[in-house]
């Protein structure tokens, strides 16, 4: 008898969508062409960045308004090294990487012992703490000018970032799937559920969620990094609310508290971008729209719906995964 | 010499103002342990309301400002109705619901209103000697004057009044609510009502000296996040005396050490207020 | 009998109100303590302070040996304090199976992978849950919800477990069972009990030993027996009756 809830007993069925999504993308270097390879690579970067969110506010229910920012400490950090210490990137990622995740530690300590609340003031404090430090700290990181970096690996070629962002996704996503599957991810939801109960069976809840929010910072940084290098042009639009926004959106209307959620809300608003990019700054107005309508009526977002549609019809539902 | 008595004149206009935003968000976090991260951008609105009604009808500053915190009285009452209230148990959702609305808001200001600051006439002209050492806005003596009385006007409600009773009871316990048969859907609608009013009177109040842009938001709202969690959450003089605070550290530490980092020193006192006294200068939540 | 835990003058205000008055008194392992009082008169605080929920404005507490005055509840329920709530706490979104392996868990040394569905089973069997493990919790009806929360307390081993009121609003034969249950878990499992419990029926049979708050304040310690003879447990029940 497995130990786990009916819904995630078909493990190695449940892969087989996931792998085929995977030999899709694989072959999009071929044939896409280079505009919309690069709109792939930035769908990738918003899968890591949604998903990693989702870990923490779905699969913990705590709201970070940080992750756009530590997305900027990876890439300004590797950027820095690079700039400044020719370090090559593929060394300055995970030093920025380590150092996300050690801020996320020490802001994490000190504020989620005393709430929920206190986390999401708190990183949005940070965030906006690093937009003035980026923008004071003219002569380091260039300002709102953006910082010139080089390319993450050899000479610039689409394909080469596509093929690591594609890597860096996989990666990300495996490590979220195992720690969903594992005791700690048992551990994330019941705290979820309700924290005094948890607590009262033993779970340390401050640390419980300390470590989510420490393991989400982390793969911010994993994400922004990346994406830095590959602009070769880190602006403070990556730690921007703006994007914050874009990330929260995407993991709300894809589905969050829900594995594959995020990934669809990403790709999916990430190709809506693309069509509706002509109407300038109304996008966005859009997207905060369509949010609003997802959060408020639909929480369960698209892959709700889906699993709702799929069961009606009396399949089992397929992509609802770890939900 | 007389350079410190106007940046502490400075600091307490801008704290008081401060006070009087963070009492709007401490009121809403009091009762129904909702932060509203749309909290600037209703202040905002309510700044564009005072200049608009100003301008396009006619209006003297101080019916234009009374209309501007009604109208931002009534939005509030509908978006508690159909935002927040099906939101009720779920802290997160609230949160998230606060901020695509916070976003929603600064883009339609910026599709409405356009890029540009804005302002409303200034109510009064000229400047006082204060203090016979310097001269200083008529406009923000005024300022100040008004946000005292408002405050005070809170503070009265808070102490004299059935509903003052019952916030200050649910603010400090929650579980009082159900003891004094309050009906709680009544109280959280007019709290959050009243918490955006609030909003809406520090934004008329300042937008005469300080225009407002669409994005101006997100400060505002940091600000007064930093004075409630400074003052400790649930705690009304805590929001007073936190603004003050703030604003003279604000303004002190501006003239005094750099000017480019302003607003860094209000994070500066929320990571130690967090690390040295988590629950708030009068906070009475414990660990 | 071995003293396993002591309270000593712990007291605990809410605001303005003084939810609990310098209480002190000692349990003896393997003993069955009833706990009773009128509405509001502390009952639940004194588990919040005991179990680490809340901790106390003065006194202290020490449980098999060790101050847990200052512990959280997590520490607490490793040393060995387990609880159920009075307005339940199920986590709702996972199955019974997967809140009882929280339990598992969260224990110092967790229980290993594949020996926790058996144990899980045994414990929602014992508590009368078979057949609803794959249930997710929040569709439990109230006195299933009940149930879960013993099958999680048990789960932890605890040497003294809280139980907070789990017989309001079963019908006579449901409490019959919840009796036996106790009666089990006291009696075969050699755990300590205390029992907050406002059927009087029902403490008075099982209890070795009952406490009576009021307001805050501990006014009577005794037998059962004794307890139904003592003139002020009257009054304050008496005082309860209109409510």
């Amino acid at each position: 008898m497995t130990m786990r809830h009916p819904k995630d007993s078909s493990g190695r069925q449940e892969l087989l969508p996931w792998l085929a999504v995977l030999a899709l993308f694989l072959t999009f270097p071929a044939w896409l062409g280079e505009y919309w390879l690069g709109s792939a690579i930035v769908g990738l970067f918003y899968v890591m960045m949604a998903a990693s969110w989702n870990l923490l506010a779905g699969f913990t229910g705590q709201v970070s308004f940080a992750h756009a920012a530590f997305a900027g400490v990876g890439a300004y950090t590797s950027g820095i090294l690079a700039v400044k210490l020719g370090l090559h990137p593929l060394l300055g990622v995970p030093i920025g990487v380590a150092a996300a995740a050690l801020l996320s530690l020490g802001l994490g300590a000190l504020c989620i012992r005393m709430g929920g609340i206190y986390l999401s003031l708190t990183t949005l404090a940070f965030s906006e703490i690093l937009r003035l430090v980026i923008n004071n700290e003219y002569q380091v990181t260039r300002g709102t000018m953006g910082l010139k970096v080089p390319f993450i690996l050899g000479d610039y070629s689409k394909a080469t970032a596509f093929y690591l962002m594609l890597a860096a996704a996989a990666v990300v996503l495996l490590v979220i799937r195992w720690l969903l599957k594992s005791d700690l991810g048992l551990m994330f939801r019941a705290v979820q559920n309700d924290e005094v109960a948890a607590d009262s069976l033993g779970v340390p809840v401050t640390r419980i969620r300390v470590t989510a929010f420490v393991v989400s910072g982390a793969m911010a940084g994993l994400a922004g990094g990346l994406y830095g290098h590959y602009l070769t042009l880190i602006t403070p639009h990556i730690p921007s609310l703006d994007l914050m926004f874009l990330v929260l959106a995407m993991a709300v209307i894809g589905g969050m508290g829900t594995f594959a959620g995020p990934v669809v809300g990403a790709l999916f608003l990430e190709v809506l971008a693309e069509y509706i990019r002509v109407w300038g700054e109304f996008h966005v107005l859009i997207f905060s729209l369509v949010a609003l309508g997802f959060a408020r009526f639909l929480p369960g977002g698209i892959v709700g719906l889906a699993g709702a549609w799929l069961a009606r019809r009396g399949t089992p539902a397929g992509k609802g995964g770890a939900a | 010499m007389s350079d410190l008595l106007m940046y502490l004149t400075n600091g307490v206009v801008i704290g008081i103002i401060y006070a009087l935003s963070a009492l709007g968000v401490s009121l809403i976090v009091g009762i129904m342990n909702v932060v509203n991260f749309a909290h600037g951008e209703l202040y905002i609105l309510a700044g564009y309301f005072s200049a608009i009604f100003a301008s396009a009808l006619g209006l003297g500053p101080i019916p234009a400002m009374v209309l501007a915190v009604a109208a931002v009285f009534v939005l509030g009452l509908l978006l508690e109705w159909t935002l927040i209230r099906p939101t009720y148990g779920d802290d997160m959702y609230s949160l998230i619901i606060t901020f695509i609305l916070s976003i929603i808001l600064q883009n339609a200001y910026l599709f409405i209103f356009g890029p540009y600051p804005q302002k409303p006439p200034n109510w009064i002209s000229g400047a006082s000697n204060l203090f016979g050492l310097f001269f200083y806005g008529n406009q923000r003596l005024l300022c100040l004057a008004v946000a005292v009385g408002v405050i005070a006007g809170f503070f009265l409600v808070l102490h004299k009044t059935w509903f003052g009773r019952v916030v200050r009871a649910v603010s400090m316990d929650r579980e009082v609510a159900a003891m004094l048969g309050v009906n709680p859907v009544r109280v959280n609608l007019l709290a959050f009502g009243l918490g955006c009013a609030l909003a809406g009177a520090a934004g008329v109040i300042l937008t005469p000296i300080f225009p407002v842009t669409p994005t101006v938001g997100v400060g505002v709202s940091l600000t007064a996040f930093v004075v409630v969690v400074l003052g400790g959450m649930g705690s009304f003089s805590g929001c007073v005396v936190g603004g003050l605070i703030l604003g003279l550290v604000e303004n002190l530490g501006a003239a005094y050490l750099d000017s480019g980092y302003k607003h860094l020193f209000g994070f500066v006192i929320l990571i130690m207020v967090l690390f040295f006294r988590p629950a708030g200068l009068f906070g009475q939540k414990q660990l | 009998m071995n003293e396993l835990l002591r309270v000593e003058g712990i007291s605990k205000r809410f605001g303005g109100v003084q939810a609990l008055g310098e209480i002190s008194f000692s349990l003896g392992e393997h003993e069955l303590l009833g706990l009773i009082g009128p509405n509001g008169a502390g009952k639940t605080t004194l588990f919040h302070l005991i179990a680490g929920t809340l901790l106390p404005d003065t006194g202290q507490i020490s449980f098999a040996g060790h101050d847990v005055t200052r512990l959280k509840a997590y520490q607490t329920c490793r040393l060995g304090i387990a609880r159920t709530f009075q307005v339940t706490r199920p986590f709702a979104k996972l199955s019974c199976l997967e809140n009882v392996e929280v339990a598992l868990v969260g224990a110092e040394a967790p229980v290993a992978r594949e020996d926790r569905g058996e144990r899980c089973a045994e414990l929602l069997g014992l508590v009368g849950l078979k057949g609803k493990e794959r249930l997710d919790a929040g569709q439990l009806n109230l006195i299933d919800k009940k149930r879960l929360e013993m099958a999680r307390a048990l789960a932890t081993n605890p040497r003294l477990i809280l139980l907070d009121e789990v017989l309001g609003g079963l019908n006579s034969l449901e409490m019959g069972q919840a009796m036996d249950l106790i009666r089990l878990i006291h009696q075969d499992m050699g755990a300590t009990v205390i029992w907050i419990e406002h059927v009087m029926g029902a403490i008075m049979r099982l209890s070795q030993r009952v406490l009576v708050l009021d307001q805050g304040e501990l006014i009577f310690a005794g037998t059962p027996e004794q307890v139904a003879q003592d003139r002020r447990v009257i009054e304050a029940y008496l005082g309860e009756q209109d409510a």
